[in-house]
């Protein structure tokens, strides 16, 4: 091209450019799945707003593997603290309306994550909460989170109730990390889990009003990090978990029951049981002969105040902080 | 990795422009594809790789080489591909297909993620522009697909 020196119109110097460089489209080139993969590696929004641009990306975030992420928190806070000014009926209109688009479109046949986030509750949600929770299972999800929040109001509201009845015979073994706020789940659907889920790692229970008695316990649980936060009707613990690295517990005073811990390294104990557990040592320190890390939470209000020490000084440091809460 | 470095025999490589490449065994078998052809014993000498020219073929052997070796940490390495995979998008493009093809995932997750970072934060024209994407809808049409996903453009 440069060879010739000969005057071209500005329209097919603009075309001769234009050719040129869209023949260097590599990415487009790739092949589909190769595509899919990097797009699974983005955020669900970024990946669907490639749909925009080009045919060849039209379709092609449909098959994302790696996370369905539905986190309408932030409009259900800014509605809470008055800074948007809509109703919540319609904005739930439009979630719904968002989520059971995206799972329509959806063709991958695995999913890494599914999680969705807004104010639900149990009377008008519930088929669509069912027909997601099934959706994930039928795409062996690994990582479920269901987080239900809601305003202070949580307490009469009816919560989601999750069963076991939802799985029927398909297969949850693909789990491996469940994380639950805001949804009612009772003891035996979480032991359901336990049985089922043989590579369950995660699992945290946040705010469920029908926990009553929780038994953690099976010969081969692979758990690693159980958290039981706010179960307000809770009222024993018995844990046998021979991976469990990690304990959080926020809430009432209970009879709380370590069997069979020998990973266990960090404890985390919240709200009125972390205050109750101040004069009643003895309760829990022989199971926590091994412990590294003990965070407790003696504040009645803050949820920040926290106290870090080490099983060396685990005795001491319980008389101390009781000490200043009294 | 069964093969150590010290009992590691050579292997080579032939490229699609007909290149030959000295390899080390325990080098060369991080590509699964050599792996399988060496464990069936139908590794012929030279293997021919119908897909993969000889510059890539080198670049994608540089990457193993340094990958086999089990002297470098997990923080040398991460340094270390973070400059790898600073390229041109026609050598990216060259090297994901040869990852791909000869089955190494290790290679093929790290171009991977580094062209999502290059998409990542940004507007479907600048993504166009980066890439030299072009829009082959009508102005109509883009309309309605933002509309459709108008969820993932707010």
């Amino acid at each position: 091209m440069r060879k010739t020196v000969r005057p071209v119109s500005e329209f097919a110097l603009l075309k001769c450019v234009k050719t040129c460089s869209y023949l260097d489209d590599r990415i487009s080139q790739l092949p589909d799945e190769i595509l899919v993969s990097i797009l699974s590696l983005l955020k669900m929004k970024e990946a669907a707003r490639t749909s925009v641009l080009s045919r060849r990306w039209r379709y092609l975030w449909t098959s994302i593997s790696g996370s369905l992420d539905f986190d309408g928190s932030r409009i259900v806070d800014g509605m809470r603290m008055g800074l948007v000014d809509k109703s919540l009926q319609a904005e739930w209109c439009r979630f719904v309306d968002w989520v059971n688009q995206v799972l329509n479109l959806h063709q991958a046949p695995t999913l890494g994550e599914f999680r969705v986030c807004f104010d639900m509750d149990d009377k008008v949600s519930k088929c669509h909460i069912d027909s997601w929770i099934k959706f994930a299972i039928r795409k062996r999800v690994k990582r479920l989170e269901l987080d239900f929040t809601c305003s202070p109001e949580y307490l009469i509201r009816k919560n989601y109730i999750l069963t076991s009845q939802l799985f029927g015979n398909s297969h949850i073994h693909s789990l491996t990390e469940l994380r639950l706020t805001c949804v009612d789940v009772t003891g035996e659907v979480i032991e359901y889990f336990l049985l089922n889920c043989p590579f369950l790692e995660v699992l945290r229970v946040v705010i469920s009003k029908s926990l009553v008695d929780l038994k953690i316990s099976g010969p081969s649980l692979k758990l690693k990090n159980l958290g039981i936060v706010g179960c307000h009707c809770l009222k024993n613990i018995e844990i046998s978990a021979i991976n469990l690295v990690s304990f959080e517990y926020a809430g009432p005073n209970i009879s709380m029951l370590f069997k069979n811990v020998p990973c266990l390294v960090k404890v985390y104990i919240g709200g009125p049981y972390g205050r109750y557990l101040v004069h009643n040592v003895g309760q829990i320190s022989s199971s926590f002969s091994q412990l590294e890390t003990l965070i407790l939470n003696l504040s009645a209000v803050s949820m920040c105040n926290h106290f870090v020490f080490f099983s060396q000084f685990f005795i001491s440091l319980f008389f101390f902080c009781g000490g200043g809460n009294e | 990795m069964s093969l150590s470095p010290s009992t590691s025999k050579m292997l080579s490589l032939k490229s699609s422009d007909g290149k030959v490449l000295e390899v080390e065994e325990h080098v060369a078998v991080l590509c699964e594809t050599i792996k399988s052809l060496v464990e069936d014993g139908c590794a012929d000498s030279p293997i021919p790789l119908a897909n993969v020219d000889g510059a890539t073929l080198g670049n994608v052997m540089e990457w193993c080489k340094k990958h086999a070796d089990q002297k470098a940490s997990a923080d040398d390495l991460e340094d270390w591909d973070a400059e790898f995979v600073e390229r041109d998008q026609g050598e990216l493009y060259h090297l994901i297909m040869a990852a791909n093809y000869l089955n190494i995932k290790g290679l093929l997750d790290l171009i991977c993620q580094k062209v999502a970072d290059m998409i990542k934060g940004k507007h479907p024209e600048k993504i166009r522009e980066i890439f030299n994407i072009e829009n082959d809808f009508t102005p109509e049409q883009q309309e309605q697909i933002r509309k459709d996903n108008s969820w993932a453009f707010e």
